[in-house]
């Protein structure tokens, strides 16, 4: 017999996200520098954002909350540049962007300089 | 609270006469820098006009927080090099005098002087002096004695800003510089003052700032200068300044190596090492007013050749030494005689690199070059060319002081190929075919030219004036820049703004930008564009990772980054509907007949 | 977002990080001298900030300008930008140039007070504009004018406004780069004239550690010592 929460797991999970990051961020992050990460248990039921990941992320591991969210949690701080399949975020749908199975989010360190 | 006045001090050089315009609605539209700048371009600049005549002008653009969130001051012009809008950032405390001297809304250059001249300003005292003795003077010379004569007569420290013999010459993309260091280098504003016969600009102001609510924005300063988030930043920006990007990204193929041709490479970017440039040269850390992460990090070389004495940063570095293979060793050499001759540090990278391909390749000669023989890696022919480049003397260097698209014209069709530009501006540093680290879509899409610093995001920075490195702790403890801002500028003015009324002004700063270029003949349909290389020509980093560009992806790409990150039609222009909202109609009836409205 | 709440008060423009207390980098760890003390400028960490010339004439004036501050950073060409500070060292009493040149000899205008433990000046008595003797006298050229505000010239009174002995240098809590100390005499030794230097002097100081030999390829400043 299925328990009812079981097939409430199985009907919601929609697969993984390969993640990517340079090593020395990696980690900075404290985060491996290559995983997957299963892309279930959204915010909104039936996606799984890019800030969902970050969310979960943040949960786990204390320095990658610290680096990549501000202190008030409300935004990112801009240290690390997120990517979707080799695109920047920015020109997709930000961190609203609903994660695919097989989709690679790349964490790149931002670099400045003038 | 009272709203507090801004005032432009408006100087012609023609008849050598100056006034005082207050600017406040202006100000309030457009906020001051860049944002005002545009409204002042438009209105006074006759479309088409020679870059290089006195129809042109020049504005020295600070706003109402300048000096409390950095101190960046805003050159806003046509450019030479480009025959759009151009747009430099200059720190140092030379905008500080201009703020307490009173004119917050900067100084306004029209005409052109009949002999050589420099600005004196001294609070209220407003002069056109003789600068014939200073012509041809090269830039620490001319700072110096400027310095020195000002101090004799008023006991007091002027903030000077000149140009080198390269702006007198007007080479097209001639920088102007204060405090030796720091510089105004973009798009040829050292050639514009040198148009106008212009050798310095030199400021003392003692009123002090105006501000609506002192008690407020001390309040609000205050928190920020003994913040945590502060001293962090200050670990990272106060021992090295900029001097770490440019080994980093020479790994990750975001730095051109060998005019953007090669792959990583070890013994350059082995020679490229910021540490040990910094144990053996650095002198000390300097900074801007009011800010309390300093980024300076001068350094003073002295050997058998000379002393040589400036600083390393990642524009007038990143894009330069390695692409002309050589090392830090001597590009603590190179890098002094770019200041002291004015040229755009980052725009030499790219030149003089294009140069050694050329030359190569056989395109130009020896004789082209005036006897040089430019081979890769060799730095005092580097140097002999750029001091030929600064005089204009001998048929390659005069073609290459006009920068790509008119030295084109000189050299052929061959030579365009080995030209790694976007804009016909030199694009060596953050490599466009690189999309983590380089900077591509910014620069194909920008109005300005190839740089940072066209994009929305930054049309705010340039207005207010704020400076990005003085700001991301203002971010982290106000929670977002459009905040941090909003709370400034309301204690400085004595306004009320909110935070959609930052966004407003933004916008309309950008559109409007983006307008006069479109004004002055640029159009995304034919130049926003990558060089050939960046499709045909890959890159790989030193850890595997190669780079290079999909024509049907680029325009893809151009057409999200348009609309997603500028705000503009997918077609890279500025949407009607928008113009009207933000009160900017008026460009309409010029820009229409242009096909320049989305 | 992950777990962080606002940790902030209900207006946002003011955090609650508002509160005057210097933190984040071990300033709170040095306590205040009890005895004699003075400012003193580490030269070589002064970035040119200014925000202690800020602190000072907000302190002082209740405005944000730094012509009014007691404390002045001068910045310098040498061929390198070097910002230099310079403020009052309340000298001991044999050195101290300012309370000798005071024309009112029996009881000077300017002058140590012994129980508040800094300089002071009485503005009631003091000749203001026309005399200025003390302002000659510095070497330092310590003590401070601008006849638009302030009628009498002005000094370094350690942030002790009211000369009740509360001693609390804004600009020493204040600078970002923990280049000013406020530092107690441990055995008398530190209140000396030795400190005691025009900014310029020390500009042209510092400069001798970039022009040890003879140079050829950059320009010399003219203020450098001539008998180099």
């Amino acid at each position: 017999m299925l328990r009812p929460q079981e097939g409430r797991r199985r009907r919601e999970a929609m697969g993984k996200v390969r993640i990517e990051v340079l090593p020395a961020l990696g980690e900075a992050l404290g985060i491996e520098a290559t995983g997957e990460e299963d892309i279930s248990g959204g915010e909104s039921p039936g996606h799984f954002s890019v800030k969902d990941l970050l969310n979960r992320l943040g949960t786990r591991y204390r320095r990658f909350d610290q680096l990549v969210f501000d202190a008030d949690g409300q935004q990112l701080t801009g240290q690390v540049v997120i990517f979707l399949n080799g695109r920047n975020l920015e020109l997709i749908d930000g961190l609203e962007t609903k994660l695919r199975d097989g989709d690679t989010v790349t964490f790149i360190p931002f670099i400045e300089g003038g | 609270m009272t709203e507090i006045k801004f005032n432009l001090l408006e100087v012609d050089l023609t008849n050598e006469t100056s006034r005082v315009v207050d600017v406040t609605e202006e100000v309030k539209k457009y906020l001051g820098g860049r944002g005002l700048a545009n409204k002042l371009i438009w209105d006074a600049v006759p479309q088409g006009a020679d870059p290089l005549g006195p129809d042109n002008v020049l504005h020295v653009g600070v706003g109402p927080l300048t000096g409390l969130i950095g101190t960046k001051t805003i050159l806003s012009f046509k450019s030479p090099l480009t025959d759009w809008v151009g747009r430099s950032s200059i720190s140092g405390y030379f905008g500080e005098e201009i703020v307490r001297a009173q004119y917050n809304a900067g100084i306004l250059i029209k005409g052109r002087a009949k002999r050589p001249v420099y600005l004196y300003v001294y609070n209220d005292e407003v002069k056109i002096e003789d600068a014939t003795d200073l012509w041809g003077k090269w830039k620490q010379e001319t700072e110096v004695t400027l310095r020195d004569r000002l101090n004799s007569q008023t006991g007091e420290m002027f903030g000077v800003l000149c140009i080198g013999p390269a702006g007198e010459n007007l080479v097209r993309y001639a920088n102007a510089t204060t405090e030796f260091v720091h510089s105004a280098s973009k798009w040829g504003c050292g050639a514009v003052m040198g148009s106008k016969n212009l050798k310095a600009i030199c400021v003392k102001g003692t009123k002090g700032p105006l501000y609506a609510d002192h008690q407020k924005v001390w309040q609000l300063f205050r928190t920020y200068a003994t913040s945590s988030k502060t001293a962090l930043r200050k670990l990272s920006e106060s021992r090295w300044g900029h001097t770490t990007s440019p080994p980093h990204l020479l790994r990750y193929a975001g730095e051109g190596i060998k005019n953007n041709h090669l792959s990583y490479n070890h013994d350059i970017v082995k020679q490229s090492n910021s540490l040990e440039h910094h144990l053996k040269y650095y002198m000390w850390t300097d900074g801007c007013p009011g800010c309390a992460a300093s980024c300076f990090v001068p350094y003073f070389k002295n050997s058998e050749r000379g002393a040589f004495a400036g600083e390393f940063r990642h524009d007038n570095t990143g894009g330069f030494n390695a692409n002309i293979m050589i090392g830090y060793e001597e590009m603590a050499e190179l890098s002094p005689l770019e200041d002291e001759l004015g040229m755009d540090g980052e725009e030499l990278g790219g030149i003089v690199a294009w140069a050694m391909d050329l030359y190569e390749h056989g395109i130009i000669t020896k004789d082209d070059l005036g006897g040089i023989d430019l081979k890769w890696g060799d730095m005092e022919a580097a140097c002999e060319l750029m001091k030929k480049i600064a005089y204009k003397e001998g048929r390659a260097p005069a073609a290459l002081a006009e920068g790509f698209r008119r030295a084109y014209q000189v050299f052929g069709e061959a030579s365009k190929w080995y030209a790694f530009e976007v804009h016909g501006c030199a694009s060596p540093t953050y490599d466009i075919r690189n999309k983590h680290y380089g900077r591509g879509l910014e620069y194909a899409t920008s109005h300005n030219g190839a740089r940072m610093g066209a994009g929305l995001d930054q049309q705010l920075r340039g207005a207010a004036t704020i400076c990005n490195f003085a700001i991301p702790p203002f971010i982290q403890i106000w929670g977002s820049a459009d905040e941090a801002t909003r709370v400034f500028l309301n204690a400085a003015c004595g306004w009320d703004l909110t935070i959609e009324d930052v966004k407003e002004i933004e916008l309309r700063d950008y559109y409007f930008n983006r307008c006069i270029s479109l004004r002055e003949g640029y159009h995304p349909a034919k130049d926003d564009y990558f060089p050939p290389r960046a499709f045909e020509e890959s890159v790989t980093d030193k850890y595997g990772t190669s780079w290079v560009w999909d024509r049907a992806e680029f325009e893809e790409e151009k057409k999200k980054y348009y609309v997603n990150k500028l705000k503009l039609t997918e077609t890279g222009l500025p949407p009607r509907e928008g113009l009207k909202r933000l009160g900017l109609d008026f460009v309409i009836p010029v820009l229409e007949p242009l096909g320049a409205i989305g | 977002m992950a777990q962080k709440k606002k940790e902030t008060g209900k207006d946002p423009a003011v955090p609650a990080t508002a509160e005057a207390k210097p933190e984040g980098w071990g300033r709170e760890n040095y306590p205040y001298p009890k005895g004699a003390a003075f400012i003193e400028c580490d030269e070589m960490k002064c970035v040119g900030c200014g925000i202690c010339q800020m602190a000072c004439s907000m302190a002082h004036f209740g405005v944000i300008n730094k012509e009014l501050a007691r404390i002045q950073v001068r910045k310098y060409l040498l061929p390198l930008p070097k910002a230099v500070q310079v403020t009052c060292c309340q000298c001991p009493p044999e050195e101290r140039e300012c309370q000798k040149a005071c024309p009112l000899k029996k009881s000077p205008a300017i002058y140590f007070d012994k129980e508040s433990l800094h300089m002071v000046v009485d503005e009631e008595r003091c000749l203001g504009q026309k005399c200025l003797l003390c302002k000659k006298a510095c070497p330092a050229d310590a003590i401070r004018v601008y006849p638009a505000v302030a009628a009498k010239p002005f000094v370094c009174d350690l942030c002790d406004s009211e000369n009740v002995g509360d001693r609390r240098p804004q600009c020493v809590d204040v600078c970002p780069y923990g280049a000013l100390y406020f530092k107690g005499t441990q055995h008398g030794e530190l209140m000396h004239d030795h400190v005691r230097k025009h900014a310029d002097e020390k500009a042209a100081l510092i400069a001798k550690r970039m022009y040890p030999l003879k140079r050829e390829s950059m320009f010399n400043p003219t203020w450098r010592y001539k008998n180099d």
